[in-house]
C-alpha cells in the first residue's frame, strides 16, 4: 500500500507537459570586407576604465577622420602588461612613457610625435598636509609610493631626486609600486605611505576629480624635467595610416574640435618629435643606473 | 502470511501499540511530501532563472578589464571560471560587433554569432536581457559596459535539467523519513522492555567476574528495590574480604624494615656507636664513643644530655633540628657534622649517622647510630678555603683581569674583572684549555695572534703583549686590550702555573684613532681636511718634482651657496654641503683625494692626471651641482660651482702656491659667470690682480677681527660769503687707516678696492659708523663737529642699515643732524633706486648727504636732479690742476655752477696750496677740503679738543 502511494506521488511529479525546444546559439566566420582594425594602446596613467573615458574620445575623433582602418583603444592592466604588449609587438600605435619610447625603437616602433610639454614631464613628491615632512631626510625608513618601477617621471625622476638627498634606494625608504597613478595618490591619502609620487597630469586630473581630497594633500618638490610621452607606431602599420594618424594628432591644437580633446586628455598639444629628441631621457637612464638601479628591475 | 500478521497484531499491547504508531507516521509523511515537491517546482524554475540573471551580471562585471585590456587570455579564464560552474550550458563573452572573444568552447572564438537570438542581443539596447527561458534551458545577456560605452556582452544558457534530478531527490527522502518514523515508533517499545530488566542482568554480570577471581568491584544500584538490596549486601560481602587481605600485606612490610635497621646498627659497631631507646629517653654510648672525646667509659652515664650538652654552641640549635626532623620522619636519612666538645675543653669535627626503629603508625621508638671523628680533615679543609678566599678577594679587588692555569695551561681562576672581560664565568673555565679562552688578533691586519700563555709556557719568560692587540670574547665581542703573561715557578725551580694580567683599553684606543681622524678628516662632511689636503698636495709636488708627472688640482667654491644660509639657517646648510659632497664623490675615482677646505670650498687632488682629463672632471662635477634640487621645509635651492684648475707639475713650487693660484683660478671661473671652470695660469694679469686683492681681503679680515683700523679726520671750510670764521660748528670729513701685521700703515687705495670686490665693505661700513659716533658721543664733541661718513655703493643695497643707524643713533645720543653721509656718483647711480630712498629716509632722520667723486663718474647732470642731496663734493682730480689747466677750471666752475643752481652746497676736495684756494674762493665754491687747508688728525684727538671742561670740580 505504501509503496502504491509512492508511485502515485511520482506519477503525479513528473506527468509535465512538452514545449518548444530552446534555439542553441549558432557561429560563423567574420566577413572578409569588414575594415581591418588596429589596436591603439595608451600607458596605464589610469585605470582601464578612466583610460577609457580620458582618450576614448579622442580614438572616437581618429576614427571619425580614418579610412582604411578602424582604431581600438586598448588599455593595460599595469606597466608591465603595457610594456609586454609593445615588447610583443602586439599593439600598432601606442602611447608609452619616454623610457618605454625608447625601448619601443628596439622592437620595430617609430617615434612620430610627443605628448604634451616637455617641461610638463617631472616627478612630483606628495605628501599629507599634516604630515610633518619637510626634508627628504625624514623620509628614512618610511613607506614611499611609486606606479611602477618603470615609470620615468613618477618613479624614476623621483628616486633619483631622492639619490641626490642622500637616501639610498632599497636601504633607506621602502619603495611600494602600487600600480597605478591613482593609486600611488591615493596611498599617500590614506596614509598607507609616507609620500607617494606622480607627474603632473594625472595629478592635475585627480585633484580636480577629488577636490577634498586633494586639499588634504600637497606637492612638497618637484624634480628636473624631462622630453614627455612619446607616440610610436609599428613599422608594419601602412605608412599612409600612420602619416594619417600623425597629422591629426600634429594639428589637434588647431581647432575648438581638437583643442576640446587635447584639454579632456590633460594634454597641452602634440608636438613634432623623432627618436633623436629623445636624447636626454638616454643621458639620465645612463646617470640613473649608475647612481640608483637598473631602470628595468625594482 | 495473514496469521502472520494477526499474530504480530493480536498477542500483545505493545505491539499493537508500535503498529498504530508507525500507520500514523507513514500517512503524515505522504501528505507532507507531496506538498512540499509541489512548492519546490515552481520556486527552483525561478531560481534558476534569476541565477542565470546573476551568472550574466558577474560576468559581465568581471570580464571589463580584460575585454578593455584586450587581454583574452585572462578574458577566457574568466570565462572557463565561470563554466566549471554546474549546469552551466554555454558561456560567452562577444565584442558588440558579435565576434566571440572567449566561450567555454574554445573552438569558436574568434567567430561571430549567427543565430536570431544572438542577432536581437546585439540590437538591443545595453540592459540585461532574458533571451530564452524554457523548462530546460534559461539564457541571459548582460552588457559589459565602461564609462557609459559598451563594450562586449556577457552571455550565459543555464540548463533546468537538474531542477527535475532535485524533485525525485526529495520524493525519495520523503519516503525515508516516512520509513524512519515507523521504525523510531518501535524500537521505542522495545528499549522501554529492556529497561524493566536491566537491574538484575547488571548483578548477575557482577557475580560472574568476581567469582572468575576480580577484586574491587561492586554491582551498581540503580533502584531501592529488592534487587537493590540484594546488590547492597553482595557489595559488603566483598568488602571484607579486601580488608582482610591489606592488613597481611603491612604486616610483611614492618618485618623487612627492622631487618634493615639491625643491618646498619651492626655495620657502624667500629666507631662511636649510640644507642637512643626513645621510649626510656636512656642512651647507651659505646666505650670508643667516650673515648673519643676523652672520657674513661665510667665517666659518662646514659642520659641523652651527655651527647646534646657537649655540642658546639653554635651548632647546637641545627644539629637537634636535623635530629628531630629526622624523628618526625621528614627526613629520608639522618646524618650531621658538628662540634662537639673533648673531655680537654678543645672541640672536635664530628660526622654523625643513625637510623630510628618506628612502630606501625610509624613513632620512633628507638634511635641508633655512630659518631666518626673528622676533625683533621676538617682542618685541612678550612686552610685551604681560607688561603684561596685571601687570594681571590684580592684578585677580585684589582681592576685588571687575572687569569691563573696550571703549568699545563688549564684555567685555574679568573677574577672578576676577566670574567667580565672574557665573557667567561669563572666556574665555566674552569679546566678549559686557554688557548679557547684567550683568543687575540692582530687589530690592524685582523690575523690571529699567538696565545700570550703558550707562548710563556714555551720561553718561560714574561711576555709583554703588543699594543694593537684585540681579545675576541666568548660572545664574540672584539674588546681591545693590553696584556702580559708570567711564569709561576715552584719550590723545585719547576712550572707550576702562569698568570696573565690584562686590562680593556678599547676607549683609550678610540680616542687616540679619533683624534687622528679628526685631524685628517672634515666633522660635517667626513671628507679629508684642509691639513690632510694640503699635505697631500705637498707630496704630489715632491712627485711631480721627482718623476715629471703631472697631478692636478681643483679649486671648487659654491656659487649661491649663502642664500641656503641665509634664508634656511645653518643646520640646512650644512645639510646641503653633506649631500652636496656625496653627490660630487660620486663623480670622481675612488683614487682622487676630495677634500672640504672651509665653508663652502672644497678640493680635489686628481693624481696621475693631466690637465685635459681634469677639465673633463672638473665639467662633470659642474653638471652634478648644476642638477643637483636641495630641498628644505617648503623651499627648493639650486647652486652651481665654480672651478679652479692647477696643473701640479714640475713648474709648480709649493703647495701654498698651487693652493693660492687655485683659490685665483677659481675667483677668474667665478668672476666669468659661475658655473664655470678656470684654468690656472700665471702669466694671466687678472688672476695677479686678483691674487693680490685676495691676499689682501685676508689681511682685511683679520685686521677686522684684530681691530687694526683706525679713524681720522680731514677738516672741511667754508670759504664763500657769510663763511663764519669761529669755530661754531666745523665739518670733518671721517678717513679710514688701516695697518698691517707689521703695524704700517696701508694706504685707503690698496685696501678699500678689495674690500669693495669681496663684499667686505658693509661691515667696514659699520665699524665706522659705530666707532664715530661712539667718539662724538664719548667727548660730547657733537655740538661742535658734524661728521662726514663714507658709504660704500653695498651699503647702499644692505636693507637692513637704516635700522642699524637709527640704533646706533639712539645709543649714543648724536644729534642725526651732525651726521653727513658721503656716496659717490657711481655707487648711486648704479643703484639708483635703494640709493634714492636710502637718503630720503636717512634725510626725514636730519642726516644729510653729499655726493662724492663728482665728475669722476662723467655721468649725466640730469642724474643731479634726482638725488636729493645736499652737497656736491667736485672730484679732487679736477681740483689740484685747476690753477695750470684751464679745462679742469672750466669744469669746477660748471660743476659748481650748476651744483649751486640746484640748491647745493659745493666742496672742493684737493686743496693742497695758496693758489688753488684762491682759484676756488674765485669760482664761488662754499667750501673746501685738502692738505692745504687742513691734514688729517687722529678723529680722538679731534674730538677730545672740544671736549667741554668740567662743569664742576672733585673737591666741590
Amino acid at each position: 500500500m505504501r509503496f502504491a502511494l509512492s508511485l502515485l506521488l511520482v506519477g503525479l511529479l513528473f506527468g509535465c507537459s512538452k514545449e518548444a525546444d530552446p534555439v542553441a546559439p549558432t557561429y560563423q566566420a567574420a566577413s572578409e570586407s569588414a575594415t581591418p582594425e588596429l589596436s591603439f594602446a595608451v600607458h596605464p596613467l589610469h585605470n582601464p576604465q578612466k583610460l577609457l573615458e580620458v582618450y576614448g574620445p579622442l580614438i572616437d575623433y581618429l576614427n571619425s577622420h580614418l579610412e582604411g582602418a578602424r582604431l581600438r583603444l586598448e588599455a593595460s592592466h599595469d606597466y608591465a602588461d603595457f610594456e609586454r604588449k609593445l615588447y610583443r609587438r602586439s599593439v600598432a600605435f601606442a602611447l608609452p612613457n619616454p623610457f618605454q619610447s625608447i625601448k619601443a625603437l628596439d622592437y620595430g616602433y617609430n617615434i612620430i610625435a610627443m605628448a604634451g610639454d616637455a617641461r610638463d614631464f617631472r616627478g612630483l613628491l606628495i605628501v599629507r598636509r599634516d604630515s610633518n615632512i619637510q626634508l627628504p631626510e625624514q623620509l628614512r625608513g618610511k613607506k614611499v609610493s611609486f606606479p611602477a618601477p618603470t615609470a620615468l617621471a613618477a618613479a624614476m625622476l623621483p628616486q633619483h631626486f631622492l639619490h641626490q638627498h642622500g637616501l639610498v634606494y632599497g636601504k633607506d625608504y621602502e619603495a611600494q609600486y602600487v600600480g597605478s597613478q591613482e593609486s600611488s595618490i591615493v596611498n599617500v591619502q590614506l596614509g598607507y605611505t609616507a609620500a607617494g609620487a606622480t607627474w603632473p597630469p594625472p595629478w592635475r586630473a585627480w585633484r580636480k576629480a577629488n577636490p577634498e581630497k586633494a586639499a588634504q594633500l600637497k606637492v612638497l618638490w618637484e624634480t628636473q624635467s624631462l622630453p614627455n610621452n612619446g607616440i610610436v607606431v609599428r613599422d608594419d602599420v601602412p605608412p599612409e595610416i600612420a602619416r594619417r594618424v600623425r597629422d591629426l594628432l600634429l594639428a589637434l591644437h588647431e581647432h575648438d574640435a581638437g583643442l576640446a580633446l587635447l584639454t579632456h586628455m590633460e594634454t597641452a598639444r602634440i608636438h613634432p618629435a623623432d627618436s633623436d629628441s629623445y636624447q636626454p631621457v638616454r643621458t639620465f637612464l645612463t646617470r640613473f643606473a649608475a647612481d640608483v638601479r637598473p631602470p628595468e628591475t625594482q | 502470511m495473514k496469521a502472520l500478521f494477526l499474530r504480530l497484531v493480536s498477542g500483545s499491547v505493545r505491539r499493537h501499540l508500535m503498529l498504530g504508531v508507525a500507520l500514523v507516521h507513514a500517512v503524515m509523511m505522504t501528505v507532507f511530501v507531496f506538498d512540499i515537491t509541489q512548492r519546490e517546482r515552481a520556486s527552483l524554475h525561478q531560481q534558476a532563472v534569476d541565477q542565470s540573471r546573476s551568472l550574466a551580471e558577474i560576468l559581465a562585471i568581471n570580464s571589463l578589464p580584460w575585454v578593455l585590456t584586450n587581454d583574452l587570455v585572462g578574458l577566457q579564464e574568466t570565462v572557463d571560471g565561470m563554466r566549471a560552474y554546474p549546469d552551466i550550458r554555454y558561456v560567452m563573452v562577444v565584442d558588440p560587433g558579435g565576434r566571440v572573444l572567449a566561450h567555454g568552447d574554445r573552438s569558436v572564438v574568434g567567430l561571430y554569432l549567427s543565430d536570431s537570438e544572438s542577432r536581437r542581443m546585439l540590437s538591443a539596447s545595453p540592459y540585461p536581457l532574458l533571451l530564452q527561458s524554457t523548462s530546460t534551458v534559461s539564457d541571459v545577456a548582460a552588457p559589459v559596459m565602461a564609462s557609459g560605452r559598451l563594450v562586449g556582452w556577457a552571455r550565459v544558457g543555464l540548463n533546468l535539467e537538474t531542477i527535475i534530478a532535485a524533485q525525485k531527490h526529495i520524493v525519495r527522502q520523503g519516503i525515508l523519513y516516512a520509513l524512519i518514523a515507523i521504525a523510531v515508533g518501535s524500537l521505542l517499545a522495545l528499549f522501554i522492555g529492556h529497561h524493566l530488566t536491566r537491574g538484575l542482568k547488571a548483578l548477575e554480570r557482577v557475580a560472574e567476574k568476581v567469582k572468575a577471581g576480580e577484586r574491587g568491584l561492586r554491582a551498581s544500584v540503580v533502584n531501592q528495590d529488592e534487587v537493590g538490596r540484594l546488590a547492597e549486601g553482595f557489595n559488603a560481602m566483598l568488602h571484607a574480604l579486601e580488608a582482610r587481605e591489606t592488613e597481611l600485606d603491612a604486616s610483611r612490610a614492618q618485618l623487612a624494615q627492622s631487618e634493615e635497621r639491625f643491618a646498619l646498627a651492626m655495620a657502624g659497631a667500629s666507631d662511636g656507636l649510640w644507642d637512643w631507646d626513645l621510649v626510656t629517653n636512656t642512651v647507651y654510648y659505646s666505650p670508643r664513643w667516650k673515648s673519643m672525646i676523652g672520657h674513661a667509659p665510667d665517666e659518662i652515664g646514659n642520659s641523652p644530655d651527655e651527647w646534646s650538652t657537649r655540642l658546639h654552641p653554635d651548632d647546637a640549635t641545627r644539629v637537634r633540628a636535623e635530629a628531630e626532623a629526622y624523628l618526625r620522619g621528614e627526613r629520608p636519612r639522618y646524618e650531621s657534622v658538628f662540634r662537639f666538645r673533648h673531655r680537654n675543653g678543645g672541640y672536635l669535627w664530628i660526622l654523625a649517622r643513625g637510623a630510628a626503629t618506628r612502630d606501625a603508625q610509624g613513632q620512633a621508638l628507638r634511635f641508633t647510630g655512630t659518631h666518626v671523628d673528622i676533625s683533621t680533615q676538617k682542618a685541612l679543609e678550612n686552610q685551604i678555603h681560607e688561603a684561596r678566599e685571601r687570594a681571590e678577594v684580592t684578585l677580585a679587588a684589582i681592576g685588571d683581569g687575572v687569569l691563573v692555569t696550571d703549568h699545563q695551561g688549564h684555567i685555574t681562576y679568573l677574577n672578576a674583572v676577566a670574567e667580565q672581560l672574557t665573557g667567561w664565568t669563572s666556574a665555566e673555565a674552569n679546566g678549559v684549555h686557554s688557548i679557547e679562552i684567550i683568543q687575540l688578533l692582530n687589530e690592524d691586519s685582523g690575523e690571529v695572534v699567538e696565545n700570550p700563555i703558550e707562548q710563556c709556557r714555551r720561553q718561560h719568560s714574561v711576555i709583554k703583549g703588543a699594543s694593537n692587540t684585540l681579545l675576541v670574547t666568548n660572545q664574540g665581542r672584539r674588546i681591545a686590550i693590553e696584556h702580559s703573561v708570567a711564569p709561576i715557578f715552584s719550590d723545585e725551580n719547576r712550572l707550576s702555573g702562569l698568570v696573565m694580567v690584562f686590562r680593556d683599553v678599547t676607549e683609550k684606543r678610540a680616542m687616540t684613532r679619533d683624534l687622528a681622524r679628526q685631524l685628517s678628516h672634515d666633522a660635517l662632511t667626513g671628507l679629508a681636511s684642509r691639513i690632510a689636503f694640503e699635505a697631500r698636495i705637498e707630496a704630489l709636488v715632491a712627485d711631480a718634482h721627482a718623476s715629471g708627472l703631472t697631478h692636478t688640482l681643483l679649486y671648487l667654491d659654491l656659487d649661491q651657496f649663502k642664500i641656503v644660509n641665509d634664508t634656511c639657517g645653518h643646520a640646512a646648510g650644512d645639510q646641503m654641503l653633506k649631500l652636496l659632497s656625496q653627490h660630487m664623490r660620486a663623480q670622481m675615482r675612488s683614487s682622487d683625494m676630495f677634500a672640504r677646505l672651509g665653508g663652502d670650498e672644497f678640493g680635489v687632488l686628481l693624481e696621475a692626471c693631466p690637465l685635459s682629463v681634469a677639465t673633463r672632471t672638473a665639467e662633470k662635477l659642474i653638471d652634478a651641482v648644476r642638477e643637483f634640487r636641495f630641498a628644505w621645509a617648503d623651499k627648493q635651492f639650486q647652486v652651481g660651482v665654480s672651478i679652479g684648475v692647477v696643473a701640479l707639475d714640475a713648474d709648480c713650487e709649493s703647495a701654498s702656491d698651487a693652493l693660492s693660484a687655485a683659490d685665483v683660478a677659481c675667483y677668474a671661473a667665478k668672476d666669468a659667470g659661475r658655473n664655470r671652470l678656470h684654468v690656472y695660469s700665471a702669466s694671466d694679469y687678472t688672476s695677479a690682480t686678483r691674487h693680490m686683492e685676495l691676499h689682501m681681503a685676508a689681511q682685511l679680515r683679520s685686521a677686522l677681527q684684530e681691530n687694526r683700523f683706525s679713524l681720522f679726520g680731514q677738516v672741511i671750510r667754508p670759504i664763500g660769503l657769510g663763511a663764519t670764521p669761529a669755530r661754531s660748528l666745523e665739518h670733518h670729513e671721517v678717513l679710514l687707516r688701516m695697518r698691517d701685521e707689521a703695524g704700517q700703515p696701508v694706504p685707503p687705495g690698496a685696501f678699500i678696492p678689495a674690500a669693495e670686490r669681496y663684499g667686505l665693505m658693509p661691515e667696514i661700513d659699520r665699524w665706522v659708523i659705530h666707532n664715530a659716533l661712539r667718539m662724538a658721543a664719548e667727548t660730547r664733541a657733537e655740538a661742535h663737529v658734524s661728521l662726514a661718513i663714507n658709504l660704500s655703493g653695498l651699503s647702499l643695497l644692505d636693507t637692513t642699515l637704516p635700522a642699524y643707524i637709527r640704533e646706533q643713533l639712539s645709543l649714543t645720543g648724536v644729534d642725526p643732524t651732525r651726521l653727513c653721509f658721503e656716496i659717490t656718483e657711481t655707487a648711486a647711480i648704479a643703484h639708483l633706486t635703494t640709493a634714492v630712498a636710502f637718503i630720503r629716509e636717512m634725510r626725514a632722520l636730519g642726516c644729510s648727504f653729499a655726493l662724492d667723486d663728482f665728475g669722476a663718474g662723467m655721468s649725466s647732470f640730469t642724474y643731479l636732479k634726482n638725488l636729493p642731496v645736499d652737497y656736491l663734493k667736485i672730484d679732487g682730480a679736477f681740483v689740484k690742476d685747476i690753477v695750470d689747466d684751464p679745462l679742469d677750471h672750466t669744469f669746477v666752475e660748471t660743476i659748481n655752477r650748476i651744483g649751486q643752481a640746484m640748491g647745493m652746497k659745493t666742496v672742493a676736495e684737493f686743496v693742497e696750496s695758496d693758489a688753488i684756494l684762491e682759484c676756488l674762493r674765485e669760482i664761488g665754491v662754499d667750501y673746501v677740503q685738502g692738505y692745504g687747508i687742513g691734514q688729517p688728525r687722529p678723529l680722538q684727538e679731534i674730538c677730545e679738543s672740544y671736549r667741554p671742561a668740567p662743569a664742576m670740580s672733585k673737591q666741590a
